[in-house]
Order: C-alpha cells, then sequence, then structure tokens
C-alpha cells in the first residue's frame, strides 16, 4: 500500500488512574525498521497491542495498513504479524505442529505453507529440530520459532514486543540477523520495542518514549546528534568515588554512572568557552586531587543512552 | 469451517500428547464406576451385633438366631451383662446391642408385653436407622408369628384373619444400590470432562498467552468457541460410552429405554456444563482459580441432584433449589430411561428443563464472552 503502514496521533490510553499513553504518536513507512526505545513503564506495549486490536485506546487516531485496528480488525489480520513479548506457543507441540497451526489459522494454501515453512526453518535454524516440542527449546530458539509463526503467512508488517528479551548475547545477535535478512530479502516493514540501546542502532528510525510520550524521534544518528552539549567519559575502577567528587565541585551539569564508566556533561556554553580540552584537563586534575585512580578519559560522541537519561533529566527539572 | 476444523486438530494433538490426560480420560471413568459403584453402597451389611440373652428360653434363642441369620448381622460378642454389652457399643467394638430381659417369655405367655432393649450406635446415622429397621422387622415378625398361635389356640378352628403387605419391588428388584449409583457416576464424569477441562483448556491459553496470538489471527471469536468446546464434548460422549459398556457388561446394568434418548438428554446436559465451563474461564485468569470454582459448581451440582440423597428426603426449601440444577433432570432421566425404560412421554419435563438450562447458560455465556474477546 502507499503511505506509511502504521499511523498514531495523540494516542491515549490509561489503566485504571494509571496513564501508559498521553497523546503518543508513530508512523512506520514501508519497508523501514521502527524502533520504540525505552525502559518498562514506557507504553511501548500498550501502544503495539493498540495496533494490533487486542486493546481499545482512550482517544487519539490509529490506522493500520490503512483500517481502525478495532472496528475493521478482520482487514489488517491477515497483513500484520504480531510476536508478544511472552514466548505464546503451544509448548506441548512441536515446533513443526506449532508452524502447522498457524499456518492453517492463516488459511496459507498447502502448496505455499510447504514452501513457507521450509523457508522459516531455515531462516531460523530449527530444521533440526522440527519434530522437538516448543517447551523444550532454549530460550533463543523459543523466540526464533515465535518470530517463524507470526511470518508463516508473509505479513507485511511485523510487530515485534521485545523480542530478544531475557535472550542469551549470542542469541540476541542471531536473531537480529535474522529480521536483517527479512528485511533485505523480503522488504517486510518491522515496528520493534526494546530496551537495548544496542539494539535501537540497528533500526532507521527510532522513538525514545517515557512515560507514555516521545522523548525523540528520528534516525539513531540524527537522535544522538541531537545532545545539547559535549560529552566526556571516565572509565574508573571506583566510580562511585569519581562520580561522587566529580560531583561535589559543582562545576558540571550532569554527572552520570553508567556501570564502570562516568559520563560527564559539557553544557554547550561550557564548552565553546574554556574548550572541552580544557575541561578533559580539569577532571583529571580533581580526580587525581581525590587520588581515584582512573584508566581512560576522553571526549566521546552521545549516544542514544545520552540522550535519554538528558531528555528525562530535563522532565524530571522541569 | 477450516478454522474450527485447524482449533479441534490442534486440541486432540494436545490431549493425545499428554500421557496423564489419556490416563484421567480413559482410567478416571472405570475407577470412578468401580469405587463409587461397591464402596459407596448404600446397602447395609455386616452390622457388628452384640447379643445378650438373659432369658435363656426357648423363644429368646429364637429371636437371637433369626437375627443371627437373617444376613444383616454379624454376631460380634455375646456379652454377659448389660453393662458389658453397653461397653461393646462404647468401645466401637459392636455398631448395635439387642438385649432379652430376664422373664421375656415368661412375661409374654402371661399376657404382659415385655420388651427388648436394642442399642444403637448413632454416629453414622444412616446405617443406624437401617440397622434399627432390620431389627424392628425382624421382632414384628417373631411377635406376629407370636400372635397368630395365640389366636388359633384360643379359639380353634377359627381362622385368623390379617392383612399381609405383599410387596415387590420393581426396575430394581434386588434393591441394590449398583443400579442407583452408576447414572449419578456417568453425570459427574461429564461435568468432569466437560466443565472443568473447558473452563481450564480455556483458562491455560490464557495463561500462557495463546489465548492472545489467537486473538491476532484471522479466526472469529464464535469459531474459536467452537473449535474449544466441540472437542470436549466429543470426550463426555467418548466417556459416557465407555462408562455404559462397562456398567452393562461389569455390572450388567439394565438398558431398557432408548440410546436416542439417551444421546439426547446427554448432549443437553452437555450445553450446560460446557456453558458452564466456559463462563467459569471468562471470570477467572488462573487455572487455580477456574479449578476452585469448578469444584464448587460440582459439590453443588452432585449434592443437590439425588445423587447420593434422595430429593424426596431433603427439606422443602432444598427440593426447591435442587430444581435449578440441572444434573438433576438428567439424573432423573439417566435413571429412568436405563432402568424403567421410560420414553419421551414420560420424560418431556426433564427434557424441558435441560434445554431450558442448556440453551440458556450456553447462549449467556458465549455472549458474554464475546463481548470480552471482540
Amino acid at each position: 500500500m502507499d503511505g506509511p503502514l502504521v499511523q498514531v496521533s495523540g494516542l491515549k490510553k490509561s489503566y485504571g488512574s494509571i496513564p501508559a499513553l498521553r497523546g503518543a504518536d508513530l508512523e512506520v513507512r514501508a519497508g523501514e525498521r521502527y524502533g520504540l526505545i525505552g525502559p518498562d513503564g514506557a507504553g511501548k506495549t500498550t501502544l503495539l497491542r493498540i495496533l494490533c486490536g487486542l486493546v481499545v485506546s482512550d482517544g487519539g487516531e490509529v490506522r493500520v495498513l490503512g483500517h481502525d485496528p478495532v472496528t475493521e480488525t478482520h482487514k489488517i489480520k491477515d497483513g500484520i504479524g504480531y510476536m508478544p513479548q511472552r514466548f505464546s506457543l503451544y509448548p506441548d507441540l512441536t515446533v513443526a505442529e506449532n508452524l502447522r497451526f498457524f499456518a492453517d489459522l492463516y488459511r496459507v494454501p498447502a502448496a505455499q505453507r510447504e514452501s513457507r515453512t521450509a523457508r522459516l526453518l531455515e531462516f531460523s535454524r530449527l530444521g533440526p529440530f522440527r519434530d522437538r516440542r516448543a517447551g523444550a527449546l532454549s530460550g533463543g530458539m523459543k523466540q526464533k520459532l515465535a518470530l517463524s509463526c507470526t511470518l508463516v503467512h508473509t505479513p507485511q508488517l511485523l510487530i515485534l514486543d521485545e523480542p530478544t528479551t531475557g535472550v542469551d548475547p549470542v542469541s540476541r545477535g542471531e536473531f537480529w540477523d535474522i529480521l536483517d535478512e527479512l528485511k533485505a530479502e523480503e522488504g517486510v516493514t518491522q515496528l520493534v520495542t526494546t530496551p537495548y540501546m544496542d539494539e535501537a542502532s540497528r533500526c532507521d528510525r527510532v522513538q525514545l518514549m517515557y512515560q507514555g510520550s516521545s522523548l525523540a524521534e528520528g534516525s539513531p544518528a540524527e537522535v544522538a546528534a541531537s545532545f545539547p552539549g559535549r560529552l566526556v567519559r571516565v572509565y574508573t575502577a571506583d566510580p562511585y568515588a569519581a562520580a561522587g567528587s566529580l560531583k561535589r565541585t559543582g562545576k558540571f551539569q550532569s554527572v552520570q554512572l553508567f556501570g564502570d564508566r562516568i559520563h560527564v556533561v559539557v553544557e554547550p556554553a561550557q564548552a565553546a568557552v574554556p574548550g572541552v580540552m580544557a575541561i578533559v584537563a580539569q577532571i583529571r586534575q580533581i580526580l587525581e586531587q581525590a587520588a581515584i585512580p582512573f584508566t581512560d578519559l576522553h571526549e566521546a560522541r552521545p549516544d542514544l543512552e545520552d540522550i535519554f537519561v538528558q531528555r528525562i533529566g530535563e522532565i524530571t527539572n522541569d | 469451517m477450516r478454522p474450527i476444523f485447524v482449533l479441534i486438530r490442534k486440541e486432540f494433538q494436545q490431549i493425545l500428547r499428554d500421557r496423564a490426560m489419556i490416563g484421567i480420560i480413559l482410567i478416571m471413568p472405570l475407577v470412578q464406576l468401580f469405587l463409587l459403584s461397591y464402596a459407596v453402597t448404600t446397602d447395609v451389611k455386616h452390622i457388628k451385633l452384640a447379643l445378650l440373652d438373659q432369658d435363656r428360653s426357648r423363644l429368646s434363642r429364637q429371636i437371637g438366631a433369626t437375627l443371627v441369620h437373617s444376613g444383616y448381622f454379624d454376631l460380634e460378642s455375646r456379652p454377659a451383662t448389660r453393662l458389658q454389652a453397653g461397653e461393646a457399643i462404647q468401645e466401637g467394638r459392636a455398631d448395635l446391642a439387642v438385649i432379652i430381659p430376664l422373664h421375656f417369655a415368661r412375661d409374654l405367655e402371661t399376657g404382659r408385653s415385655p420388651a427388648v432393649q436394642v442399642i444403637v450406635d448413632g454416629q453414622n446415622s444412616n446405617t443406624s436407622a437401617i440397622a434399627l429397621g432390620y431389627v424392628t422387622r425382624i421382632l414384628q415378625e417373631v411377635s406376629s408369628d407370636i400372635l397368630i398361635a395365640g389366636l388359633a389356640a384360643a379359639a380353634p378352628g377359627a381362622a385368623p384373619r390379617f392383612i399381609e403387605a405383599q410387596t415387590r419391588v420393581f426396575y430394581n428388584p434386588e434393591m441394590e444400590s449398583i443400579p442407583y449409583m452408576i447414572p449419578g457416576v456417568i453425570s459427574v464424569l461429564l461435568t468432569v470432562a466437560t466443565m472443568l477441562l473447558t473452563g481450564m483448556g480455556l483458562v491455560r491459553e490464557k495463561e500462557i498467552g495463546t489465548f492472545e496470538q489467537l486473538m491476532v489471527t484471522p479466526i472469529r471469536p464464535g469459531q474459536l468457541l467452537i473449535g474449544k468446546l466441540v472437542p470436549f464434548a466429543l470426550l463426555g460422549f467418548l466417556m459416557l460410552i465407555l462408562a455404559l459398556t462397562v456398567a452393562r457388561v461389569w455390572f450388567g446394568l439394565p438398558f431398557e429405554g432408548s440410546p436416542g434418548l439417551v444421546a439426547l438428554a446427554t448432549l443437553l446436559f452437555l450445553l450446560t456444563t460446557l456453558g458452564i465451563g466456559l463462563f467459569i474461564s471468562t471470570v477467572t485468569s488462573t487455572q487455580q482459580q477456574a479449578l476452585f470454582i469448578a469444584w464448587f459448581v460440582m459439590v453443588f451440582s452432585m449434592l443437590m441432584s439425588g445423587f447420593f440423597y434422595p430429593i424426596d428426603n431433603m427439606p422443602e426449601w432444598a427440593q426447591r433449589i435442587t430444581l435449578l440444577n440441572p444434573m438433576r433432570y438428567y439424573l432423573a432421566i439417566l435413571r429412568s430411561v436405563l432402568l424403567k425404560g421410560s420414553g419421551l412421554v414420560h420424560l418431556w419435563p426433564d427434557f424441558a428443563a435441560l434445554a431450558v438450562f442448556g440453551v440458556g447458560i450456553l447462549s449467556l455465556t458465549v455472549a458474554r464472552f464475546r463481548a470480552r474477546v471482540g
């Protein structure tokens, strides 16, 4: 179809008194991979469920493949494949039986079903396990089977809700390789949610979501470039002590802990006056005075995670 | 039609995959039939008797022998004193003590009416009432014999006249409890197979998330429903056939009436149980909750159906409640058709009630189900 596959504007949904979506907007174009990025409770799952017609919104416009998912559910079902966050296949049926079941429910003709199943098993490398019960598969294989079942009717639009959460890193990588193959070979439009920033960078466009609304949208590079100011990364064996002593000086707008490293945000105005190099030197001096060892200290390009922290900081400061 | 067939095929794949499930389907009916038919018998036999004969007359010995040979009692002990007889009851060695006092025969001959003391352990009220009934009947028989003999002696030649009740029991001539129990067992089995499995099956799909996965496929709610209900209805009929075959072959249960009527009644009854199962699935979100509600409904249906306690013996208000219990009608039909060979002419009110419940409950819950998922 022409035009965007998904169009959402001003979408609202509350569960009781708890708002899940506060006026969300979304546009997914044909052939792209769109990522909804955000922590738990951002409203990503609710948004996807509304698109599939599983949840009725409280207000706003929704069009999926040009139809209203509530009143015209049956018109969109053949065109979308939805993979929920939780494994939702029959654990007591085998890989082949699950695939056959969903193929038949989607009325895939027998001849097509055979070739499609063969292709999906090849794609997912589940061929050797076709007679194994789904419940006995590993976490990564389960996700690949779930993906295969949502693809069995060759949908235009694939909707994936945190497909790799709880999956080991190797399987995660494999899963995303499959998504890449699908996009390249079949041109399937993909709408994916993920809490992982490295996965977000594999999307064509992303939207950062937080508490039911959008923080930023664009290609991962665009979004990262929208970071105001500069960033200095400090790698240290004792990040807590380092962050503490940097904060105590009161010279930096924002000092954030990221596991074994610290991000020091340098405001645009500050960055221009003494120069980033001077600030790096200043940080070095503070840490040396406090006798806190560090392994590396350099200016860095902000990534999606930095944008996230910065935007959330803006909201909470307001 | 095709999505329905696909769902039914999937349901049977799952049932056949589950060894425990096959066991439940094939073995549970048999175990229940044997257990309930043999163990839960309402025939009272082997009542432990303590007999104290203080009179030691020909008559008292005759009474004692009649009791012992009646087949209902096992002579447990012959206590020497009343105290010992009381102790036998107290300690649970005897269920029943019969004490024939000194001068019993002499008092009778001299025109006084002597009393035989009967002590009964009333813990199990049902058994004790029946045991008491046996003793009373035996004593009455003995005393009427004496009466006749006395009359004959007083007025020789004049034939004594009295009314004797000649009892004949129809439909279950031996008054065994097995023919009475089996229809009850069958209705319970059907309820388990349909109400419980349907309710749990649907809730399980909700629990593991497949229900939502089904909802994004092109299947319609109506098709989904039929696909979930039909397999369990078929299972119910399978269990019915199995149970009736065993009842006929092993227990020699009569099948006087028309199999078609049994099938029709079963179909109507299954509409109800499937409907309740479906209802349970719409009000619960976990299998545990579903099991709990199903269990409550099961116990209510069993107690209020006349399975164990005849409805006629219930207090008026309880009898009215049984009118709301679909199993009551199914049980009545099953008993009448199997044992009496009754036809629709006599059973139509029960059929009508079953039909009203079946169609009513199923259509209400189907509407509720569709409103929730549609």
